[in-house]
């Protein structure tokens, strides 16, 4: 996983895959990664190919904590299989999706 | 159709629509409550046909057994395994002259569509069986409308406050959940389950698939945990049983189910949990996922909606 600071935007990306395995370490690498002058967490899932309800779980428990914090999340380039998890589940009516 | 013998020949493979053809041959993909060649042979042995040799190389073994010898249409019928997808020029070549021979047809459009083709993309394969609808709810036993352009099963469950938009297929068996919202162009197949509050609309789901509650299926092919977007291709496992299952696995159909089960087996734990949890995640994002219980909480108030059958 790979994290990188610019401004007020944390950018987080390089993540194969997200699921029961490593859902919590991203969470929590994430969240260490932000300060406070953060306001905006990018997410960048243009190579993840996998992604189950525990890595659904990080994404929504990092959304919270940039919400609390007057920020907002987004996710970035999802592959297609990532964008059809998030429709079938309803959350790309709660995140900021950014296709291209 | 000039003579009473049919040679039919399947489909081998389809670039544009090959996840169609990962668990089952092309011909036997869920189309329209049937497959595309029961579909077929039911029309061929409408217009007459009494002979019928289906000419597959892409598991003829599961073909044969999906056809069996021809009783269910009231024809002669065999299956032969070829090498490769026959030519049809070259079939009709090998034919005697004369009063014998045979008329080869290809499944590349089914015989009462003829303006759709089948298999240039799975948008042409969803608007096909969406045309055949209304014409595959005559044809098949105990389907009715129950309301304009919706069509159900045998032993059908619909949730009272479930809402369901023409055209629709609802097949035998199939449970819908309390606040589902199902339409408009959808073809459920048999003894599928549709939980609480899913939408689903410009989908094809497959026989014994479970949607999960709250869940919202679009333009896409689900097939047991197999999900497919039918505009881009794109196909994924979905691992979380509770999101989408198959239901043949979990040792009964839905209709099987009793009053208080959602389905059967081992899988009705997890899928109860699965539901708490993203109906909290739809509902109130700000929650996280893993602060719900794995046991216990509250069923939400539409499972107790009282379901009626449509076959009675």
């Amino acid at each position: 996983m790979t994290t990188k600071l610019e401004g007020t935007t944390l950018r987080v990306g390089g993540i194969a895959d997200l699921n029961a395995t490593n859902a919590t370490g991203f969470r929590d690498e994430t969240r260490a990664a932000l300060n406070t002058g953060t306001i905006t967490l990018e997410v960048d899932l243009s190579r993840t190919t996998f992604l189950d309800s525990s890595g659904l779980g990080a994404l929504i428990a990092l959304h919270k904590t940039m919400v609390s914090r007057g920020g907002s999340l987004r996710i970035i380039k999802p592959t297609p299989t990532v964008l059809q998890i998030l429709e079938l589940t309803r959350l790309h009516r709660v995140f900021e999706i950014v296709e291209t | 159709m000039s003579t009473l013998k049919i040679i039919l020949i399947c489909p081998a493979a389809r670039p544009a629509v090959a996840a169609l053809a990962i668990k089952q041959p092309l011909v036997l993909a869920p189309f329209a409550g049937l497959s595309v060649m029961e579909h077929a042979l039911h029309q061929l042995a409408a217009d007459g046909a009494k002979e019928i040799t289906i000419l597959a190389s892409d598991r003829p073994e599961a073909i044969r057994a999906a056809a069996g010898r021809g009783e269910q249409w009231g024809v002669k019928l065999q299956v032969v395994a070829a090498d490769g997808e026959p030519d049809p020029a070259a079939v009709r070549q090998a034919q005697p002259p004369g009063a014998g021979a045979a008329d080869v047809c290809t499944l590349e459009r089914l015989p009462q569509l003829p303006d759709h083709p089948l298999w240039e993309s799975y948008e042409a394969w969803f608007a096909a069986q969406v045309a055949l609808l209304p014409e595959s709810a005559e044809k098949l036993l105990g389907m009715r409308e129950i309301a304009p352009e919706v069509y159900a099963g045998l032993r059908s469950q619909v949730a009272g406050d479930a809402r369901l938009q023409g055209p629709c297929w609802i097949g035998a068996g199939v449970r819908i959940g309390a606040g589902a919202v199902i339409g408009p162009e959808v073809v459920i197949g048999d003894g599928s389950f549709v939980d609480d509050g899913a939408e689903v609309a410009h989908s094809v789901v497959a026989p014994q698939t479970y949607v999960g509650a709250h869940t919202e299926l679009r333009h896409s092919f689900a097939q047991g945990n197999a999900l497919l977007s039918l505009r881009s291709g794109s196909r994924t496992t979905i691992t979380d049983r509770f999101l989408l299952g198959d239901l043949a696995s979990g040792g009964r159909t839905a209709a099987e189910a009793g009053p208080g089960e959602k389905t059967g087996g081992g899988i009705r734990g997890l899928l109860d949990r699965g539901r708490r949890i993203l109906r909290r995640l739809v509902a109130d994002p700000e929650v996280e996922a893993k602060s719900a219980p794995a046991d216990g909480g509250p069923e939400t108030p539409g499972t107790k909606n009282e379901s009626r059958p449509v076959d009675d």
